[in-house]
């Protein structure tokens, strides 16, 4: 089978702004321009998900951001650094560059992966969105599609 | 990082679900003297529950833990259809049994593939950087990949079912929310047979690596003690109903076939000042001579057999090796395969019954009743639910006894014996810390901070001497 993209938005949606990833996930899935894709929403990277990034032909990880204006996007490539260090004593959950570190280690294959990162306002148990979370989720939208395009 | 007189404090304890720490005493003499498991979190669960509405119940408890949810969902249901005074219809019941299953399918993985294998692959006095699953992946890509293949396994299995692979709001009270679909039933019966095959490499590996680790095994919390866990009237393992057994060091019985729910009646309970956790006893024998164990090693030493034909093989292989209620808490490790192994079987037999898919999955029931007790065994071990309700069906009093306090007193006893052995405090390394830490890991105790854990944890360790002069220290990244 062809390897397709994969779009993984990752926060928990009962947190506020961490609930953006998973935010627009959805609507990258619902969207229907990114034919083949899958579409995965997940609280953490737990290492299961080095199957899906090892089958993906592109990765791009949709997460919440702070240190950045609320509603900010941004994006980067991930880096596949060599994790000397390990993934420290809890490692039922990995960053972007040991997900990606982990799918090349355990299944001999790491795509092209990307962050895009939305500026969160707050992290608040059980509140919704912010204004500025959800006035960005079409922004985030074309970006995802656009990286795992290659547009 | 912590050194008082006379102490060695590792703090805290690395590659277990949540936050402790464990102190070694020393003796004038500069000798270990005694350890003892600490947890220093506290959740008070049995408190913010009061005054919640019943049905809320196993929804709520499902949030004690990230990594077993369902364990609790499954005794907070059973808890609740006490309280209605229903019986679920056959078909939730089974179908409560495969997604419990799947949550110990998932979590065993996850203990002895992600948390303990790195031990087993590098020594416990391999290198820091690499005893992790980057480490293995990069040693031994295959074990990686079949750990990564068996919890993917199980949390999909959660997800088909409850919608969600953490916090599923599947299981309710009086059975499930809905009833298993074709496709579902059939994509989980395809993945079984490539799950089986993972398991049973792990198992062949983890056999080539015994001899490396006599001594671990047999210093690892070997004291002598009960064993308990739930048994079906045949003989068979029990996970989400049946009746309780005791076994003692011997293998003697000493209870069979007695009702878990009046658990006040059979067991005692006893609080320390140094820790959260709270301590459980087999009163007839009191304390301490009442400690016992629970989880994956208990499971095996109190049932006749798994009831699946390759896993009681494998579990036949095991007692030949090790003895027919072997004490070594390292065996917890080879335990945990052998119901990884059993419990994909089970999930494959009980959704190949012809009546799984049926539609009536709830029995529907307002409050009936005002107490309802709730027990199952989870992956570490039986797991006990107890509410009490108003009329209205308001929660008025909680009470949990979990696993892992089920095995406190087991975990202090293997903290204190694997000290003795490998701890010099005028030398201390990190390869013996790491072997206490170890012992620990044998029990897979959870501390419910799976969905809390904040940053990276390190480890440092100090030795101080009686005036409190640093004499030693090791620190891990």
């Amino acid at each position: 089978m062809t390897p397709g993209p994969l779009v993984l938005g990752v926060g928990n949606p009962e947190r506020g702004d961490d609930g953006i990833g998973p935010a627009v996930a959805a609507r990258v899935e619902q969207d229907g321009r990114l034919a083949g894709a899958t579409v995965r929403s997940a609280m953490q990277l737990t290492p299961e998900l080095a199957v899906d990034v090892a089958a993906a032909s592109v990765v791009v990880i949709v997460d919440a951001r702070v240190g950045v204006a609320a509603g900010a996007v941004d994006w980067a490539e991930v880096e596949h650094r060599s994790l000397g260090g390990g993934p420290g004593p809890f490692s039922h959950h990995l960053d972007p560059a040991g997900l990606c570190h982990l799918a090349g280690v355990a299944f001999g294959r790491v795509p092209p992966a990307f962050v895009v990162g939305i500026g969160a306002a707050g992290f608040d148990a059980g509140a919704p969105l912010s204004g500025p979370a959800l006035a960005a989720v079409p922004h985030a939208v074309e970006r995802v599609i656009g990286l795992a395009t290659g547009i | 990082m912590h050194g008082q007189h006379g102490e060695i404090v590792i703090d805290p304890v690395t590659r277990i679900e949540g936050h402790s720490k464990i102190t070694i005493s020393l003796d004038d003499a500069g000798q270990v003297a005694g350890a003892r498991f600490h947890v220093t979190q506290f959740r008070g669960f049995e408190r913010i529950c009061v005054g919640r509405p019943m049905h809320e119940m196993p929804a709520i408890m499902a949030r004690i833990c990230g990594i077993c949810p369902v364990s609790h969902m499954v005794a907070s249901s059973k808890a609740c259809d006490e309280i209605m005074a229903v019986s679920p219809p056959p078909v939730a019941v089974d179908l409560r049994r495969v997604i419990n299953l799947a949550q110990i399918v998932q979590s065993h993985a996850l203990s002895f593939f992600h948390l303990s294998s790195p031990d087993l692959l590098f020594g416990f006095d391999g290198e820091v950087s690499s005893r992790n699953l980057f480490g293995v992946a990069a040693a031994a890509p295959q074990l990686a990949r079949d750990g990564i293949a068996l919890r993917r396994f199980g949390q999909t299995v959660i997800e088909i079912l409850g919608g969600k692979r953490i916090h599923p709001g599947w299981v309710v009270p009086g059975g499930v929310s809905h009833p298993l679909q074709p496709d579902q039933r059939d994509g989980i019966l395809a993945a079984v047979p490539e799950a089986r095959s993972a398991v049973r490499r792990g198992l062949e590996w983890y056999r080539t690596r015994l001899a490396a680790f006599a001594d671990e095994a047999a210093a690892f919390g070997s004291a002598p003690m009960l064993s308990m866990g739930l048994v079906h009237g045949t003989g068979n393992a029990a996970y989400s109903d049946g009746e309780l057994r005791v076994v003692d060091a011997g293998g003697e019985l000493l209870a069979d076939s007695i009702d878990p729910k009046p658990y006040w009646d059979y067991l005692g309970e006893v609080a320390h000042d140094d820790t959260y956790l709270k301590s459980t006893y087999w009163k007839a024998l009191g304390h301490p001579a009442g400690t016992y164990r629970v989880g994956p090693l208990a499971r095996l030493n109190v049932i006749d057999r798994l009831g699946s034909d390759e896993a009681d093989d494998r579990l036949g292989e095991f007692r030949e090796r090790v003895g027919r209620t072997p004490q070594g808490s390292f065996h917890y490790h080879e335990a945990r395969l052998i119901e990884i192994l059993h419990a994909i079987t089970m999930i494959g037999q009980l959704l190949s019954q012809p009546d799984i898919l049926d539609r009536r999955v709830q029995s529907l029931a307002e409050v009936n009743g005002n107490e309802g007790v709730g027990v199952s065994e989870a992956p570490r071990g039986t797991l006990m639910h107890h509410y009490r309700v108003d009329d209205q069906g308001l929660v008025t009093w909680v009470n949990l006894v979990i696993a892992t306090g089920h095995n406190n007193e087991a975990m202090n006893l293997a903290v204190a014996e694997a000290a003795s052995r490998y701890v010099d405090a005028g030398n201390l390394s990190e390869g013996m810390l790491n072997r206490v830490e170890a012992a620990i890991r044998c029990f897979d105790p959870c501390l419910s901070c799976s969905t809390h854990a904040m940053g990276q944890m390190p480890l440092e360790v100090e030795v101080r001497d009686a005036a409190g002069r640093l004499l030693d220290s090791v620190a891990r990244p």
